[in-house]
């Protein structure tokens, strides 16, 4: 255990020496809230509603969704295409380390370093723009929306450690890095609430595991979620899924990792 | 029982082959052609306890491939290795506790943080108690001399200063295998020289291995007695360092000192030497010539 609390300080230590870097970051997450807010606020802020949302349920969305967001998605899994096709991973290989406990000891402590700026600039956010916030009271309702992030951080968590794994094929690992990128911003349902979607479109989308990562725990938190259960259930599949294919792919790539340049 | 041992060892890689031009990029993007590359063809050897035994051989002749496959980054395509009883490539923690790979051309050392960041690491990673600790770590920092280094970030050490604190990183778990990849690979001369004392110093007092590839001959000639030598993926020698010459070299050099000081030398076949010859100096041909010429294929 000693092992993976020193990786995790290590880890936390390696982004404090780049203090512009860590600044333009937290610049460019009060942007993620900024665009979608003035987008929202063109279109819903003269009053009446859209999909039955209107201006300030939509800002709690957004609010929401940009604080899970970066619990959700903060991860240093993503640079493992990179680390494959380097060589870096054989520093980690040669260790007695478990590869899957290193790559997420190093996702922890990036969802911790968000979380202590989250908590800068949210009240930040929250003064300057008043979004109407909700806070949950129900401790069952709290509890469900605990296990849904967590199930979202690890589905996260494998959905990066299998895009990585192309590295193992291919040298092209940022282009389908970029297409996953794409589909991410919008069936997370990280610009809007998926609820606004058809009907079908919404059935469709929720047998993907995307709207489980952002949509499906904040609708949880909200308690405005009908088929809670169900949701929490194919979330807990899809977990099962991606973890198992996750396995599969990396006993496949790890036979054919050549630690070039190393 | 050996230390390590290679039976029959081989790796076989997937190359993809570039067409040539536009019109054959094109072709590649969707045919892609590739092609088999053997960089270990059918390796074997054994190696026991105390030995330093040196990788010889040109770029690209599966040096670095075999310490791959013997520290379990690479998945042999055929072929069984152990060592120290371990199948390399399951990757056992008793297995990377009691090893550890050093290639000199890349760094494991956290490269924004004090060199002695990466060693308290290493620490907790290897589970090493304090008291060892602190043992190896001034041990290992006499030895190089790098005290001055250790509270410096990496990426502000001078090459030699890095190579030496690599080694550090790479010994404090007292690994009983040690795979040095080309451990001198750009130092000064006096910066290799305290590396091959160091590495020398090392297999003294230590138990189990040590292998070691090199470009540079006087690694070679310094520390290992024996030696493999190695050619597109095969091995074409592997024995004593001093009977290489004998084995590959049919020729003796015959040098003659002139009255005036001038000296003659002739080359004269090894069984047409004289076995006594009087004020006459017979010389071998210069190991690193040796070796060339075995590469040229002569």
């Amino acid at each position: 255990m000693k092992k993976y609390i020193s990786i995790f300080s290590i880890t936390l230590q390696e982004y404090f020496t780049y203090r512009l870097n860590m600044l333009m970051w937290r610049i460019r997450q009060i942007f993620v809230f900024l665009i979608p807010f003035f987008i929202w606020r063109a279109v819903l802020g003269g009053g009446g509603d859209l999909y039955g949302y209107d201006f300030a349920a939509i800002m709690t969305y957004l609010f929401g969704t940009t604080i899970l967001r970066s619990l959700v998605m903060g991860s240093r899994t993503v640079d493992l295409g990179w680390m494959i096709n380097s060589g870096y991973l054989t520093i980690p290989l040669m260790r007695p380390l478990g590869i899957f406990r290193f790559l997420l000891t190093r996702d922890l402590a990036d969802k911790l370093f968000n979380l202590s700026f989250i908590l800068l600039e949210v009240p930040l956010i929250f003064l300057i723009f008043k979004p109407p916030v909700f806070l949950q009271s129900n401790p069952s309702a709290i509890l469900l929306f605990v296990i849904s992030l967590l199930l979202a951080a690890l589905m996260y968590f494998f959905i990066n450690i299998i895009f990585g794994s192309i590295g193992f094929w291919s040298r092209d690992v940022w282009a389908p890095r970029f297409l996953l990128m794409v589909i991410l911003e919008f069936a997370t349902g990280a610009m809007f609430p998926l609820d606004m979607l058809p009907t079908i479109w919404q059935n469709i989308m929720l047998m993907t595991p995307f709207p489980y990562l952002l949509y499906v725990p904040l609708k949880i938190y909200l308690a405005s979620d009908p088929n809670l259960y169900l949701h929490l259930g194919i979330q807990l599949v899809w977990t099962i899924i991606l973890f198992l294919f996750t396995r599969f792919i990396w006993q496949k790539g790890i036979l054919r990792y050549e630690a070039e340049g190393r | 029982m050996h230390t390590i041992i290679a039976d029959n060892l081989s790796k076989v890689y997937q190359v993809q082959q570039k067409r040539q031009g536009l019109a054959g990029s094109l072709k590649d993007l969707f045919l892609p052609k590739y092609q088999d590359k053997t960089a270990v063809n059918n390796v074997s050897f054994v190696i026991d306890e105390g030995e330093l035994v040196g990788f010889i051989g040109p770029n690209g002749a599966g040096k670095t491939t075999s310490l791959k496959m013997l520290s379990g980054l690479l998945h042999p395509s055929s072929g069984v290795v152990k060592v120290l009883g371990f199948d390399p490539w399951h990757r056992d923690y008793d297995f990377l506790r009691s090893i550890s790979l050093v290639m000199g051309q890349k760094n494991q050392l956290w490269w924004d943080l004090p060199a002695i960041e990466s060693f308290n690491l290493a620490r907790d990673i290897y589970g090493i108690k304090d008291v060892e600790y602190k043992k190896n770590l001034s041990s290992l920092v006499e030895m190089l001399e790098i005290g001055d280094a250790l509270n410096v970030q990496v990426r502000k050490l001078s090459l030699g200063q890095r190579m030496k604190a690599e080694l550090v990183a790479a010994l404090i778990h007292s690994p009983k295998i040690l795979f040095l990849d080309e451990p001198t690979i750009g130092l000064d001369v006096l910066m290799q020289q305290a590396v091959r004392n160091f590495i020398k110093d090392y297999n003294a007092s230590h138990d189990g291995a040590i292998i070691l590839t090199s470009h540079y001959m006087e690694d070679v000639k310094e520390l290992c007695k024996r030696v493999i030598i190695i050619n597109e993926g095969n091995i074409i020698y592997d024995g004593l360092l001093s009977e290489v010459i004998t084995k590959f070299s049919s020729h003796k050099i015959i040098e003659i000192i002139l009255e005036n000081g001038e000296i003659k030398t002739q080359k004269v076949l090894r069984a047409k030497v004289p076995e006594v010859a009087f004020s006459v100096n017979i010389k071998e041909i210069a190991i690193e010539e040796v070796i060339r010429s075995v590469f040229v294929g002569k």
